[in-house]
């Protein structure tokens, strides 16, 4: 790959929008995760308006969209098309796309010492299937119906039955086809980023000594290819349901405001299976990258090596396989035979040991390290506190005896957000300050940073563990309003407390799009290594051209964390530094 | 090197504050206490998971703050790599901690528990209940003094009668189909067996820690023992539509004694 006739300039176009630079591609699919974030969280700023001050007339809503909030109010029936659409756009198209598919197509090739994937043209086909799933997606807040409202897990017969709650109308069917298109680009992705990393490794790049990074996403991607094409069928299973006249998901003689049904055989258990067989799987794709990114900025700010690297791989591994067979657990009350209960519940409390092990290993990184508290670190900590305090409510809820009580409460909702929502976005918010330089020859502001921090974690912590106690509480998650239940008015404060925190974590994140839109132009110039870091990205220009690196293809000496491990004036090693610059460790 | 000494002491401040927090909201009860048998049993496997995982994360966070103020404050690592050996040795912590808390905690307090829920008394010891969920209502049947639910069927429903029941089968003669109000003897062991009409819906009886998805083409049964009289609410908690949020009932737990009255007269009517 060393044919730099392969990399020619090119125009506008092809640089930039139909590009089959992995960077380029990595960049698309964080700017399209930005606009999603846009979307899904002003849905929740909605629900949490509602939430806090229900029955509250929003006239400027009212304005703006006549239909969807009649004289600024917010109808039930939008308020289920909000909490779904919020769910699937970030899960989905938010999380994702930034950080698996922005940050895995960024880095994968650059940190083995590839000059691009091993399938630029498939990887640029992913990226634009991708963007119609993304309109399609959008497309269905303006069907007859509204948005799906039948939550991000999409239950039928609910989901399944079109006159059982307005958005089970077209909303449901372009909800079912963009989450179709979703896995066809996501199993392209998948496919490109393994066969990169077995096969473009530069030289003396053994698999031991790659990042945690880029074992993240390839354990992520196998996973992703294990998991996701079951939803797929699921979904034009359930496509057919709906238009098709079959009867996979829905059984006999049901009926809807007394109307009969005209299905017969089907059990919506199925479903249920199905859609968690790539649920779980699917939160751990987002995690680890997130715990791998997390491991890399540690070890680089708190000039460290990462403690425990093999045994780290290891957990990786022993998660990715006990990850694709615990599903179960999100099914105790679901009527599944309660025996297989009892097995998933010690199969998912297996998987508390390795995470516990990472865990220790991140804190055990900082140890004896010399830490710049820098905006990139300040998020790579949180995102360890995050993990640790989001995974100890996996513990509640991966067994089935307090599940019974936390099941689909605001337990789950604080639980989740904590996984998915918080060690996902804080690693994403931490990988983009460590970066940026990179990607655009220029710094994000350190200052601005910080106050995106603390307000963020501030914010954070106001909304989800307090979330974790109103669900302890015995609120249900997924309610317009908690008016018809006298037990659960105490908890108005709190709901109050966590609107107030996300607005606060609102304002964060307009803080740091300004800084972004600053420092892209006016931001402090970076050099090629800002960080001292140790990585081959690092030895590229900021920002690499197409093609990667500007003299000859990599050559790896040791591992990526050779960090405090030398005694002279600088105190690491990067990759590319042959034994006669300092001794080869590993 | 550049010192971020403000950082560093707010950061040190904040790890110590989120336990600290996490205290304050458990220490305030706004769940009543359970008022069922194996609802004890819940509260106790919530309670020793909440203990345990709030020592680890008090333990983690004061690990956490240590690290922060002291290696800020380093210009130069103090440790390099350690070995192997080390290491794994170092992971035995998490690996016996969360084996004994996790799994200890399932198998010694949570299993019992969850075989309450599931198995069902001796025939006839329990008393047998339908339930019978729609769009956003509950039903409730009875099968009266013959023991038996008589036949059901969409045609036969009335504004008094959702669940539908031919009056004409002998079995289905004495049925007594209640809307929204459930009403329990205290003390003996309800069997609830459950169906939906339309979507799946989820009975949920807070106080009495009950929670049990409602599946349509499904029977569902689950168990429990009110111990304590009074009337509570009943709660959706599977997402079923637009009236998800109000589809309210009422759990209404008598005497023994006050219940078989109950029964006689609504059987009278």
């Amino acid at each position: 790959m060393s044919n730099h006739e392969q990399h020619a300039p090119l125009g506008f176009w092809r640089k930039y929008v139909f590009s089959l630079d992995h960077k380029v591609i990595g960049l698309q699919y964080i700017g399209m995760a930005v606009v999603m974030a846009l979307l899904g969280s002003g849905l929740a700023m909605i629900m949490r308006i509602q939430l806090a001050w229900p029955g509250a007339k929003l006239s400027w809503l009212g304005k703006l969209f006549p239909n969807a909030f009649p004289e600024g109010l917010l109808a039930p029936e939008h308020y289920l098309s909000i909490i779904t659409m919020h769910g699937t756009v970030m899960v989905f198209f938010v999380i994702s796309l930034a950080l698996v598919s922005g940050f895995g197509n960024y880095l994968i090739p650059i940190q083995i010492g590839a000059r691009d994937m091993a399938y630029p043209f498939l990887n640029a086909l992913s990226f634009w299937v991708m963007v119609p799933a993304c309109l399609v997606m959008i497309a269905s807040f303006f069907v007859e119906g509204g948005a799906a409202a039948s939550g991000w897990t999409a239950y039928p017969p609910l989901s399944a039955l079109k006159n059982a709650v307005p958005g089970s109308q077209w909303g449901q069917t372009l909800w079912l086809l963009a989450m179709a298109l979703f896995i066809v680009s996501f199993t392209m992705g998948g496919l490109n980023y393994v066969t990169t990393v077995l096969n473009l490794r530069a030289k003396g790049m053994s698999l031991m000594r790659m990042p945690l990074t880029i074992w993240t996403m390839f354990i992520a991607a196998i996973i992703g290819l294990v998991s996701f094409p079951p939803l797929t069928a699921a979904a034009i299973m359930l496509l057919f349901d709906r238009h098709g006249g079959t009867s996979f998901f829905v059984p006999a003689g049901l009926s809807i405001a007394g109307k009969p049904v005209m299905h017969d055989g089907g059990t919506p258990l199925l479903w249920q299976h199905l859609f968690w067989f790539l649920g779980h799987p699917e939160v751990y794709v987002l995690i680890l990258p997130g715990l791998g990114i997390t491991f890399e900025i540690l070890a680089t700010h708190a000039r460290k090596t990462v403690f425990g690297y093999k045994m780290i791989v290891w957990c990786l591994i022993v998660i990715a396989v006990l990850g694709c067979v615990v599903w179960g657990h999100h099914m105790f009350v679901s009527g599944m035979n309660p025996w297989l209960g009892e097995f998933f519940t010690i199969g998912t409390l297996i998987i508390t040991i390795p995470s516990a092990i990472i865990g220790l290993c991140m804190l055990a990184t900082l140890y004896g390290g010399s830490l710049r508290l820098n905006a990139a670190l300040l998020f790579a900590l949180g995102t360890l506190a995050l993990f640790g305090t989001g995974g100890f409510g996996g513990v509640f809820l991966g067994n089935a005896t307090s599940d019974i009580f936390l099941h689909d409460s605001y337990f789950v909702v604080g639980h989740f957000h904590f996984m998915i929502g918080g060690v996902t976005l804080f690693a994403t918010l931490a990988g983009l300050y460590h970066w940026f330089p990179k990607m655009f020859g220029r710094h994000l502001n350190e200052g601005l940073g910080k106050i995106h921090f603390w307000l963020s974690i501030l914010g954070f912590y106001g909304m989800f563990l307090t979330m974790h106690f109103v669900g302890i509480n015995g609120a249900p998650r997924r309610y317009y309003d908690f008016k018809a239940y006298k037990m659960l008015e105490g908890l108005q404060t709190y709901h109050l407390c966590i609107t107030i925190s996300a607005f606060t974590f609102a304002v964060a994140s307009i803080i740091f799009l300004l800084n972004v839109t600053w420092s892209l132009w006016r931001g402090k110039k970076a050099e090629r290594n800002p960080w001292d870091a140790t990585t081959l990205e690092w030895v590229a220009p900021s920002p690499p051209p197409h093609g990667n690196w500007d003299g000859p293809d990599p050559v790896v000496h040791r591992w990526p964390y050779d960090l405090s491990t030398h005694a002279g004036a600088k105190d690491f090693a990067m990759q590319t530094e042959g034994p006669d610059k300092a001794p080869v460790t590993s | 090197m550049k010192r971020s000494p403000i950082t560093a002491l707010l950061l040190t401040v904040f790890s110590l504050l989120v336990p600290v927090y996490g205290y304050f909201l458990w220490s305030k009860k706004i769940l009543p206490a359970p008022a069922s048998l194996h609802g004890t049993g819940i509260d106790a496997m919530i309670k020793y998971s909440m203990v345990c995982t709030g020592l680890m994360l008090l333990a983690g966070h004061v690990v956490l703050a240590v690290f922060i103020w002291k290696y800020s404050r380093q210009d130069r690592a103090t440790i390099g790599r350690v070995a192997g050996k080390t290491e794994w040795r170092w992971a035995l912590l998490p690996l016996i901690l969360m084996t004994v808390v996790a799994e200890g905690g399932v198998l010694v307090i949570g299993l019992p528990v969850w075989k309450q829920l599931h198995v069902t008394g001796k025939p006839g010891e329990a008393v047998v209940i339908e339930v019978v969920a729609q769009q956003f209502q509950w039903s409730f049947r009875y099968p009266g003094p013959d023991g038996k639910f008589g036949e059901t069927g969409l045609k036969y429903a009335t504004d008094y009668d959702l669940i539908g029941v031919n009056r004409k089968d002998p079995a289905g003669k004495d049925d007594l189909v209640q809307t929204a109000v459930l009403t329990v003897p205290a003390g003996k062991l309800i069997h609830l067996k459950m169906k939906s009409k339309d979507v799946i819906h989820s009975l949920f009886l807070p106080v009495q820690r009950v929670k049990q998805d409602v599946v349509p083409g499904m029977v569902i049964s689950t168990m429990f023992t009110p111990t304590k009289t009074g009337k509570y609410d009943i709660l959706c908690t599977e997402l079923c539509g637009l009236g998800h949020y109000k589809m309210r009932g009422v759990l209404n737990v008598l005497e023994p004694a006050a219940y078989e009255e109950w029964l006689k007269e609504e059987a009278e009517e």
